[in-house]
């Protein structure tokens, strides 16, 4: 079965939180900033069975090593949160074929 | 038929309701076929306010929406933008349906204001129709009159 991001944050603590109920720009920054490496999506790609809501490009942030991948998370009335997620190497592979830049 | 998709931003401001369900029946009496999606909160307040579906169409989850959309899936896009959460579902919106679409920007704070209505203009090609308006709706709904005067039938 594929990976469910909204499923795996409501019933599992096993993510960690960078920064909540904030702007996208501010987020993307802060992937920028963090992450090992980044790649850069458009706007509604579907990574990990969700679409990726913001500003294109959206700046996802991986760690091959740590095999996790940071990505915004936007919700109407809470503004983005950038989450750090463990996900298998497979999901990584296919995340990184998305990439426009 | 030519369809129509309104997406609405958090349900905190008050004006957000009320113009949402003016948008929608006018649209209807132009003809246009109007599925208006946003989270829960903001679409209760929509179905309460209107039982009997005089201003209403069809409403559908926001994240349900966006899971099935497709480019041209609509003809025409409307997003009410407050906040920086809807500016970045609006673009989102707007970059997977590829379609002509109306940014309606509205809020207390005119510097909030100018940022979201900066953001549309550098990151879209949407019409945007704007006001300072927290309690009000009647400075958006003229302007909401006057882009749906020019819109065809």
């Amino acid at each position: 079965m594929s990976f469910c991001l909204e499923t795996y944050l409501q019933q599992s603590e096993d993510y960690e939180i960078h920064i909540s109920r904030a702007g996208f720009r501010e987020c993307a920054k802060l992937i920028k900033e963090k992450a090992r490496k980044i790649i850069y999506v458009k706007a509604g790609e579907k990574v990990l069975g969700a679409r990726l809501i913001g500003i294109p490009p959206i700046p996802i942030g991986i760690d091959k090593e740590k095999k996790t991948v940071m990505i915004p998370y936007t919700k109407p009335c809470y503004g983005t949160a950038v989450v750090e997620i463990p996900v298998k190497e497979e999901e990584i592979e296919g995340i990184e074929k998305l990439a426009i830049k | 038929m030519k369809k129509v998709l309104i997406f609405l931003g958090c349900p905190e401001s008050p004006i957000q309701a009320p113009l949402a369900l003016y948008l929608s029946y006018k649209l209807r009496g132009k003809g246009y076929k109007v599925t208006v999606t946003a989270n829960p909160a903001a679409l209760r307040l929509l179905e309460v306010a209107d039982p009997a579906r005089l201003y209403l169409d069809k409403t559908s989850d926001l994240d349900s929406t966006l899971d099935t959309l497709s480019e041209a899936r609509y003809d025409l896009l409307f997003g009410f933008i407050h906040n920086d959460a809807a500016l970045a579902y609006f673009i989102t919106f707007e970059s997977i349906l590829a379609i002509p679409s109306t940014a309606i920007i509205f809020g207390r704070d005119a510097e909030i204001l100018n940022t979201l209505e900066k953001e549309v203009k550098e990151n879209t090609n949407s019409h945007i129709i704007s006001a300072r308006a927290q309690h009000n709706p009647n400075p958006l709904k003229i302007r909401i009159d006057k882009f749906l005067d020019r819109l065809e039938d």
